[in-house]
């Protein structure tokens, strides 16, 4: 009785990335990097790590999706196919035309999520013998996700106004027969959850979870990413200077370069061909992308730095996302602490002093040059490819 | 709810006895139940079956379970929710002739009418079961020359209920006949033997290549064979077959994360079997008791002595009794007061808990008598105690209790109520509405879990960093307090500590500076203006205040606390059953925040049998 059959992974990654902007549509969502990543590269690892050896990923431009993630998994059947429409339910028809005869697990490749989570909907599934089941998890504000309801049969979904409930994670596990429904009734998962009622399993995450949407999500996926570092994981190939101050979980990637007195203090992640500037200090849960360079005496914290962007010498970026190849020039400032009482969705609190305060700093989008000494208030999203004048105040 | 394992093998597949493999396949399943436990073992022409009363540790030993040797084996594990577990009751159950054995779980609700046919055609029943009747039904049909697999169909056409069977028989000594109907059953397929158990952990050990049977489905396993059917149609048994890649511990979470976490969500469904379970008699031999006692002494240990706070303020301000409650521990205190005519009633989920079964003894000794409360039928405690009341929250194998407290709260709120009725101080028509209410406590618990799991989720990052709270209310809402304080230290470790909201300027708020944490349970009761003013001088020194408030109250509150948790308007007699829900889910979730595993707290085991 030598049979078995393999589960598939499906990860769609068509999402348009429309609250993503300035970052997009520069860059496609999934393609935008985190600690020298790609975004979909994180579920796909997942699925991977769960013994997955087939999957296909569902996206709006095929070819490029193929070009990035193709160097990162070996010994993995990964196929990136075209996707007919753009919405959700146009990705969930087609899902069929690639699963097997067995399991097929879905995933969004936005969401961010630990392997711990991919392995109890899986486990749930297989458990409970029923047709499809549903990964959630509890959410204090589920604006802007999908929800789940679970009252005599399940319901997903979007919420536009602000209440607390079970999120989707975007996860869902299905067999064959659920499939062909969905496919017939054009991707509309709640038609097909009704068909299959008494079917549906429902499993529930209680740890971390990100669904990028907003830009600022993409500083908790690194804080989440970045909290399963317990040790340095410095290249050979990195040039640190010996009167550099290393200390907590960092990752430093080959051909980064940093210079003497400068500090990194993790959890932090520094790309390839980096260069961090002297005493410049660069430290809580920030990332810096391939080929960013940071200035002698900036200082960089909970921060996205993105690829080939340049911090000018004694900067300081706080909470904030710098988007590729974007130019910092010297002495600029980003106020990131909020006064109280203001309330941000879709960003972390973070406690000072044992007070809860809403930290949120800036949004520059890639290809932008912000002049010297200019300061940027909290929440201000700087466009694309912009000139901003120096001593500029910008709010 | 029990479990069940079936093993069919090849002849020197196992380099062990079988008797010993089955052993190891129950204890996986000892989540399900562990009152009872047997194993039946082909052997030659025969059938062999070794069973008892107790825990598969102690049974196992007793009986030598590891020294049966044999290919085709049958096991259970047993938890009693009616019918008191016995030797007699305990499974696998055979027929007159010992050449059939069954295993079974769920319910077969036209036994009585078969037992009788069975009966009156000679078979002679040994046990109070159902499970008795499928055996007999089966050896029926042999006797009439059916072939077995044909006999098992006959024999299941039947029977009606919820159930899934595991049958041995003599005849075919290498084959195991199941079949599912609502209660789960799952095929594990390993290499030289076949597992048939009603969860996947059972057999974990052995083989991760499983099919999980649908309702309907019925058939057999051989070593290298496994045959399903549905209304006489053949499965394609490849195609069902799924491999599984994780640890026999996360199987038995069915789709949680934690125990803990599922037992929080069962909570909804162990209040209601735990109502629908009430025993009217059971319930009013103890009102008469305690109608006829002079003072009435509440003990427990923990969440039980929570429990009991609650069910005392109920008895003490309700019903105007002379109670007191104490902790088991700390029973000599009131040795010299106890004497005939009083009543004492002991809370134990485990029934085992030594602290309180000391106590009962002393009391017992010096003439009191006892009613137990529990969740263990005919553990230590009931048997020593004079009468029982038992909840029925399934077993809890986290070791912060939950479901246990809330069925507890339960049943200790029927007897108040029915107490109320028997002294006249509550009419007939606040009975029935306090009862209606209690029926509406499932829906309210599943209503508050789903619209404030995410808001305590997001709560939990800031309590997480956070070296100590205060759990703060006035009234019943007191030992509400004190429970939610307990769970927050036994799985979070952080120090918590409840007291009444008054005292507050008494001493307690010289430790409050920015952000320390309170939280406040504001019940719909006389004390809503007081905490008013508890919760303003919390406020004023800065503290992170966090309410629990009645729906109706919130305008009232809101601008004064950091987060406010949206509660049901509910009679405040009933109000701790729904309130304790987001207090158990803030623990868990500070424990998982801060990376601890909420099911195994350290230091601590779930049932406590050293003073």
């Amino acid at each position: 009785m030598g049979y078995s059959r393999e589960v598939i992974g499906v990860v769609l990654g068509g999402g348009k990335g429309t609250n993503m902007e300035p970052l997009t549509p520069h860059l496609e969502k999934s393609l935008i990097r985190l600690l020298g990543k790609p975004l979909i590269y994180y579920p796909i690892k997942n699925l991977a790590q769960l013994g997955l050896r087939r999957m296909y990923v569902i996206s709006r431009n095929p070819q490029r999706i193929s070009n990035e993630l193709g160097r990162y998994f070996e010994g993995v059947s990964l196929e990136s196919i075209g996707q007919g429409g753009d919405d959700l339910n146009s990705a969930l028809k087609m899902v069929k035309e690639v699963s097997g005869k067995g399991t097929t697990l879905i995933s969004f490749g936005d969401v961010v999520l630990p392997q711990e989570a991919y392995e109890l909907a899986l486990n749930s599934h297989v458990n409970s013998g029923k047709a499809i089941t549903v990964l959630m998890t509890p959410l204090s504000d589920l604006q802007g996700y999908f929800e789940v309801e679970v009252v005599d049969g399940v319901v997903i979904n979007k919420v536009s106004t602000h209440k607390s409930g079970y999120a989707w994670t975007g996860i869902l596990v299905t067999e064959r027969d659920f499939l062909n429904s969905l496919y017939e009734l054009d991707g509309d998962i709640n038609g097909a959850l009704r068909l299959f009622r008494s079917n549906v399993n429902v499993a529930l995450w209680s740890g971390w979870f990100v669904d990028v949407s907003y830009p600022w999500d993409l500083l908790s996926a690194i804080k989440y990413l970045l909290s399963d570092l317990s040790e340095a994981r410095v290249s050979k190939d990195a040039d640190i200077s010996p009167k550099a101050m290393v200390e907590g979980p960092v990752i430093i990637d080959a051909g980064a370069k940093v210079d003497h007195g400068a500090i990194i203090r993790g959890p932090v992640y520094i790309g390839n061909d980096v260069y961090v500037g002297n005493n410049a200090i660069t430290r809580n849960n920030t990332s810096l992308e391939e080929g960013a360079v940071i200035g002698a005496d900036a200082e960089i914290t909970e921060s996205l730095i993105g690829r080939k962007a340049t911090v000018g010498r004694g900067s300081f970026i706080g909470s904030s996302i710098i988007g590729d190849e974007s130019t910092i020039e010297p002495g600029v400032v980003t106020l990131n602490v909020l006064p109280t009482g203001v309330e941000v969705s879709h960003l972390s609190p973070v406690i000072i002093k044992g007070k809860q305060l809403a930290k949120l700093g800036a949004i520059v989008g890639p290809g932008t040059r912000i002049g010297a000494n200019s300061v940027i208030y909290p929440g201000s999203i700087v466009e694309a490819n912009k000139y901003i004048q120096p001593l500029s105040i910008l709010k | 709810m029990c479990g069940i394992i079936g093993i069919t093998s090849l002849q020197g597949n196992f380099r062990e006895p079988i008797g010993k493999v089955v052993r190891r396949c129950l204890e996986r399943l000892e989540y399900r139940g562990y009152d009872s436990v047997g194993i039946a073992v082909i052997r030659g022409s025969s059938i062999e079956v070794r069973k008892g009363k107790g825990k598969i540790a102690e049974v196992s030993v007793r009986l030598s379970f590891d020294e049966v040797d044999g290919l085709t084996a049958v096991g259970h594990t047993r938890w009693a929710t009616h019918g008191k577990p016995s030797d007699e009751n305990a499974h696998p159950h055979t027929d007159c002739t010992g050449g059939v054995a069954v295993v079974h779980n769920g319910i077969i609700s036209n036994f009585l009418e078969l037992k009788e046919e069975l009966t009156r055609k000679g078979h002679v029943f040994r046990s109070e079961t159902d499970t008795e009747v499928l055996a007999h039904l089966i050896e029926e049909y042999l006797r009439m020359g059916y072939k077995p697999f044909d006999a098992f169909k006959a024999a299941l056409s039947k029977i009606r209920g919820a159930y899934a069977f595991v049958v041995a028989m003599a005849q075919e000594p290498n084959r195991l006949y199941f079949a599912r109907n609502t209660s789960p059953l799952v095929i594990g397929i390993g290499n030289g033997a076949n597992f048939i158990a009603s969860d996947i952990p059972a057999f974990l050990e052995f083989t991760n290549t499983v099919i999980v049977l649908r309702d309907g489905e019925y058939g057999y396993i051989e070593p290298g064979k496994v045959y399903i059917e549905r209304d006489g149609v053949p499965a394609n048994v490849e195609e069902r077959i799924r491999l599984i890649s994780w640890t026999p511990e996360m199987a038995s979470k069915e789709g949680y994360p934690h125990f803990m976490l599922k037992e929080i969500h069962e909570q909804p469904i162990a209040i209601n079997s735990t109502l629908a379970g009430i025993d009217e008699k059971a319930f009013n031999e103890v009102v008469n008791a305690i109608l006829n006692s002079r003072k009435v002494f509440i003990l427990g240990a923990g969440t039980s002595y929570h429990a009991g706070l609650i069910g005392d303020y109920l008895f003490t301000s309700m019903l105007g009794l002379d109670t007191h409650t104490l902790i088991s521990s700390e029973y000599k205190k009131y040795l010299n007061s106890i004497s005939d005519g009083d009543i004492a009633i002991a809370i134990s989920q485990s029934g085992e808990t030594i602290d309180t079964l000391v106590a009962i003894r002393a009391f017992r000794e010096r003439g009191a008598k006892i009613v137990a409360v529990s969740n263990v039928i005919d553990s230590a405690i009931p048997r020593e105690s004079n009468y029982v009341i038992y909840t029925r929250a399934g077993p809890e194998i986290g070791v912060a209790a939950t479901k246990t407290f809330t069925t507890q709260l339960v049943v200790l709120t029927v007897l108040a109520l029915k107490m109320g009725i028997a002294m006249g101080k509550l009419t007939n028509n606040e009975y029935r509405g306090m009862m209606d209410l209690l029926n509406k406590v499932p829906n309210l618990v599943q209503g508050v879990m789903t619209n404030v799991e995410g808001k305590v989720k997001a709560l939990s990052g800031y309590i997480s960093r956070k070296q100590s709270t205060y759990y703060l209310s006035r009234g019943i809402g007191v030992p509400l307090s004190m429970e939610g304080a307990l769970k927050l230290k036994e799985i979070a470790y952080i120090h918590a500590e409840a007291y009444p909201a008054g005292e507050s300027k008494h001493g307690p708020i010289a430790l409050v500076e920015g952000g320390y944490p309170v939280v406040f349970s504001i019940l719909d009761d006389d004390n809503v203006d007081a905490l008013l003013g508890n919760v303003m001088e919390m406020k004023a020194r800065d503290a992170y205040t966090i309410g629990l408030v009645p729906e109706k109250y919130v305008g009232k509150f809101k601008e004064l606390l950091s987060v406010t948790l949206e509660m049901p308007n509910i009679d405040y007699r009933v109000a701790p059953i729904v309130y304790v829900i987001p207090m158990q889910l803030l623990a868990y979730y500070t424990a998982v925040a801060k990376g601890y595993d909420p099911d195994k707290p350290r230091n601590l085991a779930k049932t406590v049998t050293v003073e």
